[in-house]
């Protein structure tokens, strides 16, 4: 990938050696940096729910009716291929006739969501939501499971309450888990591209052209594979070093 | 937790219910959720404009294919990752995730011309081998069997078990939770696989469930409620390994391990 | 311990059973292969982007009755659906395992010729002594558009002219004559405005819309206006961007207000239905679409009237042709140049069930053709036909039509100014040619 970031290719032809003159474009490229700052604030959206999965994971953990049911309907959005839950989503936010005009007709709202600039960017961060709290709150589970029931019989013998055991006991013991998660997450983030190719092509606009869309465009259909590959490593360095950061965060003794 | 389950249940109640469509319904703001008229002959109609058949049977078999591989394949990986030392440990795991960056756009071309040479497009081959080892796999299952105290396993190799011995018969079943995941992540994430598919199949013994569904799609209409009709066939395979594997979550068992 | 040794078993006999899975996979990817390597007849790959009342056409007639007339020749059609027909060509191309032939738009046409995928055509193949007697063979005029560097690169099976259709009942209901439909652009604005109905401040009913969502629509909805003006996208030597001009800028002002109708609500989804549901009043198409809006709505009251233009300027409007190619690494390009010239004889069937017009000489006097019910709408294309042109040419064709979408998209949806949209557009541009 960082050989091809070097030359210039079309796919279609052999590559030609150009040096760094990839790189010298990105800064003039509008494009690139709209795409930049839309997967940004695409990457938070993401970021600022996560906790949510957690929640939803230490829920899990207990016992209650209908578990197995509830746990089920959380996780079913993911099972479904991204392709086609994403036109199921765009058939909702259709502004004629979707499902959420039941909600919004009523209230006198007509939103045009995913041809709004302003509306489409959130519709597909709540579309992601609805995919993956299941996937990621199923995560936190796997990893609440791994902690052995003695630290907790421990701590309740010592007379920890319940917030004291969760800050000091299943927090630091979930740090693998969590340093995979939060990895992932972002590494997932970054790399999404179905919702928007299926949803809106990137539109209107660029409102919702993230760097994953963009690379794809660069690549397959202005036949600029060299250029692509400059993107990607881009992207590849900043999140990597995002990576790395936290590896040496979680690192335990 | 109702409330929850009832938003983002909705969503899979409408896509359920427009399978049952007529395709005036699909846009009809008067019938959004409940159509007007019930049509459970979409249900066999969908399979006739297509070989629909053969793509499940295609889909199920490299799903499956490498679900399985990945399990093994993954563990063992993941566990050398975390419990044992050796030179060059990290720089290793540090690849390993530095390859889960890349954009998956990038490395299409590149799998795809190797793919070719090796002469395995449009067979099995090519759909399964690149496939049978995921990064995420290996990185998730460090990072859970990191959890996995010593005391267990040097208790057992003071027993005297065999490095395989103890792999089998305390590791694995002490991260039963991690592998549930994975399976189930790798299943879904293979079943549902599109993009790579369509790029190395061309015929249609070989492809999978995705690309037919995606025939639905037309340059100037979609015929939305097959698609619903299939993602509901397409949605069991992974529900049951699911629900299968619900009951894999259990806390690690203790008392039978110490001896 | 017990619980364990259960489990190990269980583990041994899952392992077993994948084990025979595998085996039995392989097994068959083998016969597969085996099988595939038997045929002796010479398989010809042809690829295009799926339409349905194409596909059942070529599976059903074309390619059975060319297979007989030809028991040497396999053929092996794959429709792709079209968004992803545009990353699986190049990349199978890539890879050498492109098609032996593929159908293209114009518009690609210098993009893939450019990087040496396409093969001129071969006047011999076809039975014709050169180039000028080939082309005299096809109506003048419908081969330029896939002409590059004097050299023909694919023959056309749908050659097309975008049109006014108008909803007959809608006028009428207003007060209006569709025999004396809108000649100039601000006419449909003021019409459309008219023929739009609100509720509860949603539209449910469009005077006009354009369709939005997909770049080669705006790409052919936009240019005419741009030439009507005198203006083009980029200057005559294509070095760079030529919209900042008072062309350009009232050009995409008027696409703008006319996008303001409706508020750019309906569109992309389902641009075919709208107008066959009602839901739209105007729009803007070609003649294949006729077949397509009766099927949805048989009882569809509409008539076909010219494109129109600003008032005073010249009348100019867009052509496009999607053609078939043959591709330049393939081993069968002589077999393939014969399947084209026999598709492209094709003519009445094409036309009756498809509208699609092939553009091959004396295909109008065809009694079949003659007698069909497109027949009567034919005119009014025929007419604007005289007045069109090819969209822009370049090797860079998607870049710069990509910039073009963006800039028009920032007017019509987002409602910024136009001189500011076609500033980006500039330097959007110029990273394109590079």
């Amino acid at each position: 990938m960082f050989y091809l970031s070097l030359h210039s290719w079309s796919l279609l032809s052999s590559p030609r050696f150009i040096g760094f003159e990839n790189y010298k474009f990105l800064p003039q490229d509008s494009v690139f940096i709209k795409s930049a700052k839309v997967t940004f604030c695409y990457l938070l959206g993401m970021i600022i729910f996560g906790p949510l999965a957690l929640i939803l994971g230490i829920a899990l953990n207990q016992d209650f009716r209908f578990k197995q049911l509830y746990w089920g309907i959380f996780f079913a959005p993911y099972v479904i291929s991204l392709v086609v839950s994403s036109l199921v989503w765009k058939l909702i936010y259709n502004p004629s006739a979707g499902l959420l005009t039941l909600f919004t007709s009523p209230l006198g709202l007509h939103i045009k969501w995913l041809k709004d600039e302003h509306y489409a960017l959130p519709a597909i961060m709540v579309y992601s939501l609805w995919v993956y709290i299941g996937y990621y709150s199923t995560l936190w589970l796997a990893g609440l499971k791994g902690i052995p029931p003695e630290c907790y019989e421990a701590a309740a013998i010592d007379g920890a309450g319940k917030w004291t055991i969760f800050r000091y006991i299943t927090l630091p013991l979930l740090k693998p888990v969590t340093l995979f998660i939060i990895v992932v997450s972002v590494i997932g983030a970054v790399q999404m591209f179905v919702p928007f190719f299926v949803m809106t092509q990137g539109g209107p606009a660029g409102a919702t052209q993230t760097l994953a869309y963009y690379i794809y465009k660069v690549a397959f259909s202005f036949l600029r594979m060299g250029y692509a590959c400059t993107v990607s490593v881009i992207l590849f360095v900043l999140v990597f070093i995002f990576a790395l950061i936290q590896v040496k965060f979680f690192k335990e003794s | 937790m109702a409330t929850a389950s009832f938003i983002m249940i909705m969503p899979l109640l409408y896509l359920i219910l427009t399978s049952f469509k007529s395709q005036a319904d699909i846009f009809n703001p008067d019938a959004i959720l409940i159509p007007t008229t019930f049509h459970p002959e979409n249900y066999i109609k969908a399979f006739q404009q297509a070989p629909f058949h053969r793509y499940l049977l295609n889909s199920l078999s490299v799903a499956l294919a490498v679900t399985i591989s990945n399990i093994f394949l993954c563990s063992l990986a993941g566990y050398s990752l975390a419990k044992f030392e050796y030179k060059g440990r990290e720089i290793i795991f540090g690849f390993i995730i530095a390859t889960m960056v890349i954009p998956p756009t990038v490395l299409i071309v590149p799998l795809y011309i190797i793919v070719r040479q090796i002469g395995w497009l449009n067979s099995y081959y090519g759909l399964i081998i690149p496939f049978s080892v995921s990064a995420f796999g290996i990185f998730m299952m460090r990072q859970f069997m990191l959890g996995i105290p010593e005391e267990y396993l040097d208790a057992a190799r003071i027993d005297g078990g065999g490095e395989f011995y103890i792999f089998c018969k305390i590791v694995l079943p002490l991260s039963k939770p991690a592998l549930s995941f994975l399976a189930v992540y790798t299943f879904i994430t293979n079943w549902n696989s599109f993009f790579w598919p369509l790029v190395v199949t061309s015929s249609e013994e070989i492809k999978t469930l995705p690309l037919g569904i995606v025939g639905f799609q037309t340059t100037y209409y979609t015929l939305y409620h097959y698609i619903m009709v299939m993602t509901v066939i397409a949605s069991l395979p992974p529900l049951l390994l699911f629900i299968f594997t619900q009951k894999h979550y259990t806390q690690m068992i203790v008392a039978g391990l110490k001896r | 311990m017990e619980g364990l040794k259960t489990h190990k078993r269980r583990d041994f006999k899952m392992k077993k059973r994948g084990n025979i899975l595998l085996l039995g996979l392989m097994f068959v990817a083998f016969s597969f292969f085996a099988s595939s390597s038997w045929s002796q007849k010479t398989t010809l790959t042809f690829w295009m982007h799926h339409h349905p009342p194409a596909y059942d056409f070529y599976t059903t007639k074309i390619i059975p009755e060319y297979e007989k007339l030809n028991p040497d020749i396999q053929i092996e059609y794959s429709a792709i659906p079209y968004p992803v027909y545009q990353q699986k060509l190049p990349i199978a191309l890539a890879g050498g395992t492109g098609p032996d032939m593929f159908g293209l738009g114009d518009w690609n046409i210098a993009e893939y010729v450019a990087r040496g995928q396409l093969e001129p055509v071969d006047p011999g193949i076809l039975g014709f002594e050169n180039q000028e007697e080939l082309e005299k063979a096809w109506i003048s005029g419908s081969l330029d558009g896939l002409k590059l560097g004097g050299r023909i690169y694919c023959l056309p099976w749908e050659y097309n002219t975008f049109s006014l259709f108008i909803n007959n009942k809608h006028f009428r209901e207003a007060g209006l004559d569709p025999n004396n439909p809108p000649k100039t652009w601000r006419e449909i604005l003021t019409i459309g405005k008219k023929l739009t109905k609100r509720e509860a401040g949603k539209v449910i009913r469009a005077g006009f819309d354009w369709v939005y969502g997909q770049s080669i629509w705006y790409m052919l909805h936009f240019s005419p206006l741009l030439w009507q003006l005198g203006g083009s996208i980029l200057n005559p030597a294509g070095t760079g961007c030529a919209m900042n001009t008072s062309a350009g800028v009232s050009a995409l002002k008027m696409y703008g207000d006319l996008a303001s109708i409706a508020g750019a609500e309906f569109g992309a989804d389902f641009p075919t239905e709208d107008f066959a549901t009602g839901k739209v009043s105007m729009w803007i198409s070609g003649i294949w679409y006729i077949p397509w809006a009766l099927q949805i709505n048989p009882d569809l009251d509409f008539s076909v009237a010219s494109l129109p233009t600003f008032q005073g300027k010249s009348r100019t409007t867009v052509l496009y042709a999607w053609g078939w190619c043959v591709n330049s690494h393939s081993k069968r390009k002589t077999e393939a140049w014969k399947f084209i010239d026999f598709l492209t004889k094709k003519a009445p069937e094409f036309f009756i069930k498809i509208a699609y017009i092939q553009p091959r000489r004396g295909w109008l006097d065809d009694p079949q053709i003659k007698k069909s019910e497109m027949y009567n709408y034919l005119s009014v294309f025929l007419d604007d036909f005289k007045y069109g042109r090819y969209l822009l040419r370049s090797e860079h064709y998607s870049e710069i039509q990509e910039a073009v979408t963006r800039a028009i998209e920032r007017v019509a949806i987002t409602g910024m100014d136009p001189e500011e949209s076609i500033k980006i557009l500039e330097s959007d541009i110029k990273l394109a040619l590079r």
